[in-house]
C-alpha cells in the first residue's frame, strides 16, 4: 500500500525545550489518522513539520514521497490543508476567495463545489474579515477540498466551533472522505469526533510518540475492569492504569486485555465478581493522559 | 504567465489604497511643471518632502505586498498552495515593479512638461535612473519583508535596522572627522566624476545582486534566502559608495566643447619661459626684482599658500587664451620637510574674452604676453620656525589653451528664450534706468546623472554679457544674484543682473547716463570656450623664498 505521510525520527527544539522529540509515524493511502495529545504536545508542531511549513531540527518527513521542506506545487495540488491559525484573505468576498483558489488547481471541480458550498452553507458575498469563526473554517475546508485532494491534512479544526457547525463539518467530511477514498491526518482535543471519523489513532504527549496503531485494536486492548468483593490488592503494572480501589472495589484500565488477561484474573481472584467492559476512546484517552501525566509532571 | 498575473492582481488588489496614495504623493511632483515658471522655485522647497514620502510610501507598499504571502509566516494562505517558490518570487517582485513604475514615469512625465524638450536618450536615461533608485528602496524592503513573519514584524525591524545605520553612520562621520587628515586634500573635477562612478557602480551591485539572488532562489526554491543576499548586496553598494576606487565616468564623457584639432595652437611654436618681474616690495618701498608672488588662503583652521611663477608666453594665436592652469609640485625645505600635491584647474574663461567675436576690443592688451603668470604650488604654511628660505620648488604645470565660442545670441528683451545644450534660457525681466540696466535670466537645466550634467564640468561652463554692437558698448560691473534650486532632474536656477555701461576702451571711464535707446539693438550674448590642447612644462627653482620680497 502507497505511503502518503512519513515520519522518521521528527524532531523540533523550541529554545531549551524539544517540542517535538524523534517521532516517526506513517499513513497508509486511503486511511484517516487521528493524531491526539494534551495541549503542548506538539501536534501542530508535527503538522507543519509534515506540511513543510516549519523546518525539522532532525529527522526528515516526505508527503508522497517528496520531502516536505521541498514540497512541489504538484504535491500539493493532491494536499488539502486547513489550520485552526490558517490566514484567509480577508479582504475578499468568499466569492472572490474561492475564484481565487480555485485558479491554483487544474483539478478544480466546479460542481463538487457548488455541493459542498450547499452542504456548508457559506456566505459567498460577505468579505472574509466579517465571517464567524465556523464560516472561515467552513470556508477553508471547501478550499482544502473542491479539487479532490488526495490527502487532507486538518490541524485541529474543530476548535472553536460549536457543536451544530462542528457536526456539519464532521459529517460533510466523513461523507466525502469515505465517498473518495481520501487520505485523512486531523489532528483534534475532541475525542468523540475521532471515533466517528478515524481508522488509526497516533497519541503523542511531551513531543514523544505513545500510541501508534488502528482505532479498533486501540479499541480492543483497552477494558474497564471491576473487581468486587474481597479481593487482594492488584499489583499496579504498566497495563494497569487508573487504579482505583473503596474497600472491596478495585476499578482500573487495561491497556493490555486479551483473553489471558482475564484468565489470569480470574485465578488470581476467585472469590472476587470480575466485571469486564469496553470503553470509549475519550475514556482512553484520558486514561492515557492522566498516565503520562504521573508519569512526566509538567512544570 | 497566467498564474503569475492571477496573483500580482491579487497583491495589486490587496495594496491598493496604499498604492494609489504613493502613486499620489509620487503625482505631486508634477505640481512643478504645473506652476509658472516663478513659482517653480517655491514649490520646490516641498518636493524634497514629497519625494521623501514617496520613498517610504514604496518601501512601506512594497514591504506589505511582500509580506501577505511571506514565506517565513507558516499561516499565510499561500503557504499551502500549488505555487512554488521561484513564481512567488516573480509575482512580488512584478507586483512590486507596477508599483515603482509609474513613479519613475512620472518623473519623466515631469521633464517632460517642464518644457527643456529632452533628447530621448535623457528620457531614457532619467527613467533607468529612477527605476534604479526606486528598484533599490524596492529590494530592501523585499529582503526584510521576506524574513518577517508579521507586517509590525517588518516595520519593527525595518527601524532597528535604520536605527542602526544611523548609529553606524554617525559614527563612521565622528571617526572621520577625528581620523581625518587636516591637511587639504587635493581637489580635482575628476573627485566629480569619482562621485559619479561610485554612484554606478553602487547601482550596478545591487542590480547584480538582485539577480544573484533570483538565480538563487530559483536553484534553492528558498526565498527568503534572497534576503541574505540582498543584504550582503546592500552591504557592498554602502562599501561601494564610500570606497570604490575607479574612476571610470570620465572615460565616456563626451569631448564636448573641443574645438577641432586641426585649428588648435601648434604646441611646438610656443614657448613659455619663467622670468622675473618687477616686484612691490613694502620693506624697501621700491620694486625689486621677483620670479614669484604669493596669496594664502585659509582651510580647515590651516593657511595654505599659493605660489604663482611670472611666466612669457610666445607665439600662442590671437584667438587664443590661456588660463586657468593645473599643476603638481613638490616643495623642499631646507630643515628636510617636503610638501607635495595636485591641482587640476576647472574654470572656465572670462565672457569679455568673446569681444573680438562680435568685432570689438578686449578692454586689456593681450598682445604682448598673454599669459604673465602661471600658478605653480599651494602648501600649508611653514611654522615659523621653519626656513621660509632656500626651499627647493620643481613639478609640472599644465597649462590648458582655451578659445571663446558664442553659443548664443539673444536680442535683450523680456521673454526672448534659448536652447543651450541641455540648458533652457529665457530673459524673464529688462529694466532701464538712467544708472543701469537690470536684467534677470532664468536658465532650467535637465539632470541627468549619468551623463554628468549635473556636476560641475569646466568645458561646458557658460557666461553671459550683454552688448550693443552699433554703439560697441558692453554692460559690465554692478551687481549679479544669482538663487535656484534643484530637484530631482530639474534645476531652475535665476541670475539677477544690474550692469552698468563699460564703453570702449577708446572711452575714458565706466558708468554714466544710460541712453534711452541703448536696448535697441542691445543682444544677450551666451558665451562659452572650447579646449584646444594642454602645454606641460616642468619647473625646477632652488634657493625660494616662500614669501614676497
Amino acid at each position: 500500500m502507497e505511503t502518503i505521510i512519513e515520519a522518521r525520527n521528527l524532531g523540533k527544539r523550541y529554545r531549551q525545550k524539544d517540542a517535538v522529540h524523534a517521532l516517526s509515524l506513517s499513513l497508509p493511502a486511503g486511511r484517516a489518522c487521528a493524531f491526539l495529545g494534551r495541549n503542548g504536545a506538539g501536534k501542530t508542531t508535527t503538522i507543519k513539520m509534515l506540511a513543510g511549513l516549519i523546518r525539522p531540527d532532525s529527522g526528515s518527513c516526505s508527503l508522497f514521497g517528496q520531502d516536505s521542506q521541498h514540497l512541489r506545487p504538484e504535491d500539493w495540488q493532491k494536499t488539502g490543508y486547513v489550520s485552526e491559525n490558517q490566514e484567509l484573505y480577508d479582504w475578499m468576498t468568499g466569492e472572490q476567495l474561492i475564484a481565487f483558489t480555485s485558479k491554483l488547481y487544474p483539478s478544480w471541480d466546479k460542481p463538487f463545489e457548488k455541493e459542498l458550498l450547499e452542504k456548508l452553507g457559506i456566505p459567498l458575498r460577505r468579505r472574509v474579515s466579517f465571517c464567524s469563526r465556523g464560516e472561515k473554517v467552513k470556508l477553508a475546508l471547501l478550499l482544502a477540498m473542491a479539487f479532490r485532494p488526495r490527502l487532507l491534512i486538518l490541524d485541529e479544526p474543530f476548535a472553536g466551533l460549536d457543536p451544530l457547525v462542528r457536526s456539519e463539518f464532521l459529517d460533510t467530511v466523513l461523507e466525502i472522505t469515505h465517498q473518495n477514498d481520501w487520505s485523512i491526518f486531523f489532528s483534534t482535543h475532541d475525542v468523540d469526533d475521532v471515533e466517528k471519523l478515524a481508522d488509526d489513532v497516533v497519541i503523542i504527549d511531551e513531543g514523544r510518540l505513545q500510541v501508534s496503531e488502528s482505532l479498533d485494536s486501540l479499541q480492543n486492548r483497552f477494558r474497564r475492569i471491576d473487581l468486587q468483593g474481597p479481593h487482594e490488592p492488584l499489583m499496579k503494572t504498566a497495563a494497569i492504569l487508573g487504579l482505583e480501589r473503596h474497600a472491596d472495589h478495585s476499578r482500573f484500565i487495561h491497556s493490555a486485555f486479551n483473553s489471558e488477561t482475564l484468565a489470569t484474573l480470574e485465578a488470581n481472584h476467585s472469590e472476587a465478581h470480575i466485571d469486564v467492559s469496553t470503553i470509549s476512546l475519550k475514556e482512553i484517552f484520558i486514561a492515557l493522559a492522566k498516565n503520562f501525566q504521573t508519569e512526566n509532571p509538567r512544570s | 504567465m497566467n498564474l503569475l498575473f492571477h496573483h500580482v492582481c491579487k497583491d495589486l488588489r490587496h495594496s491598493r489604497w496604499l498604492i494609489v496614495l504613493t502613486w499620489l504623493t509620487a503625482a505631486c511632483i508634477l505640481w512643478l511643471p504645473a506652476s509658472l515658471v516663478e513659482k517653480r522655485v517655491e514649490v520646490m522647497q516641498w518636493l524634497p518632502y514629497i519625494s521623501c514620502g514617496a520613498w517610504v510610501l514604496v518601501f512601506l507598499t512594497a514591504g506589505r505586498i511582500v509580506q501577505l504571502d511571506a514565506p517565513r509566516r507558516d499561516t499565510a494562505f499561500l503557504r499551502s498552495r500549488p505555487f512554488s517558490s521561484s513564481d512567488w518570487l516573480a509575482s512580488k517582485l512584478s507586483s512590486c515593479l507596477i508599483l515603482i513604475l509609474p513613479m519613475a514615469l512620472l518623473q519623466v512625465a515631469m521633464v517632460l512638461v517642464t518644457g527643456l524638450r529632452p533628447e530621448f536618450i535623457d528620457l531614457l536615461l532619467i527613467f533607468f535612473e529612477e527605476m534604479l533608485a526606486f528598484c533599490v528602496v524596492m529590494t530592501l524592503a523585499l529582503a526584510i519583508a521576506t524574513r518577517s513573519k508579521t507586517y509590525s514584524n517588518f516595520i519593527g525591524t525595518t527601524m532597528v535596522i535604520f536605527f542602526a545605520a544611523y548609529i553606524i553612520f554617525v559614527m563612521y562621520m565622528i571617526a572621520e572627522k577625528q581620523l581625518a587628515r587636516t591637511t587639504k586634500s587635493e581637489w580635482s573635477y575628476d573627485n566629480e566624476y569619482l562621485k559619479l562612478s561610485r554612484l554606478l557602480i553602487t547601482q550596478v551591485i545591487a542590480v547584480l545582486g538582485l539577480a544573484g539572488g533570483l538565480f538563487l532562489c530559483m536553484r534553492a526554491r528558498r526565498p527568503e534566502r534572497l534576503a541574505a543576499v540582498i543584504s550582503s548586496t546592500v552591504m557592498i553598494a554602502a562599501l561601494a559608495w564610500f570606497f570604490w576606487p575607479l574612476n571610470f565616468v570620465k572615460t565616456f564623457t563626451r569631448p564636448e566643447a573641443t574645438a577641432p584639432r586641426s585649428e588648435w595652437p601648434d604646441l611646438s611654436k610656443l614657448k613659455l619661459s619663467f622670468r622675473e618681474q618687477e616686484s612691490w616690495s613694502q620693506k624697501k618701498a621700491g620694486s625689486v626684482p621677483a620670479r614669484f608672488s604669493f596669496s594664502d588662503g585659509v582651510y580647515n583652521d590651516t593657511t595654505y599658500r599659493r605660489i604663482s611663477g611670472h611666466t612669457q608666453l610666445d607665439g600662442l594665436p590671437e584667438e587664443w587664451f590661456a588660463f586657468p592652469n593645473s599643476f603638481e609640485y613638490e616643495l623642499s625645505l631646507t630643515n628636510g620637510k617636503t610638501f607635495s600635491g595636485r591641482y587640476t584647474a576647472s574654470a572656465g574663461l572670462w565672457e569679455l574674452m568673446a569681444l573680438p567675436l562680435v568685432g570689438m576690443a578686449l578692454p586689456w592688451d593681450k598682445s604682448t604676453n598673454p599669459l604673465c603668470d602661471v600658478e605653480l604650488a599651494e602648501f600649508p604654511l611653514p611654522k615659523a620656525a621653519d626656513a621660509m628660505t632656500g626651499a627647493k620648488l620643481r613639478g609640472n604645470v599644465h597649462v590648458p589653451f582655451k578659445r571663446p565660442v558664442i553659443l548664443g545670441r539673444l536680442p535683450l528683451r523680456a521673454a526672448a528664450s534659448t536652447k543651450i545644450g541641455n540648458r533652457h534660457i529665457s530673459i524673464t525681466e529688462v529694466e532701464r534706468n538712467d544708472m543701469e540696466i537690470r536684467y534677470k535670466l532664468a536658465i532650467e537645466q535637465l539632470r541627468v546623472l549619468t551623463r554628468g550634467d549635473w556636476y560641475s564640468e569646466s568645458h561646458r561652463r557658460i557666461e553671459f554679457l550683454a552688448v550693443n554692437v552699433a554703439k560697441r558698448e558692453f554692460l559690465r560691473q554692478g551687481s549679479a544674484e544669482s538663487s535656484g534650486r534643484s530637484f530631482g532632474h530639474y534645476s531652475l536656477q535665476f541670475l539677477d543682473f544690474s550692469q552698468t555701461i563699460h564703453r570702449d576702451l577708446t572711452k575714458e571711464h565706466d558708468g554714466g547716463i544710460i541712453p534711452e535707446d541703448w536696448l535697441n539693438g542691445a543682444e544677450l550674448l551666451i558665451v562659452g570656450d572650447e579646449f584646444g590642447g594642454t602645454l606641460s612644462q616642468s619647473f625646477d627653482f632652488s634657493e625660494v623664498t616662500l614669501s614676497n620680497p
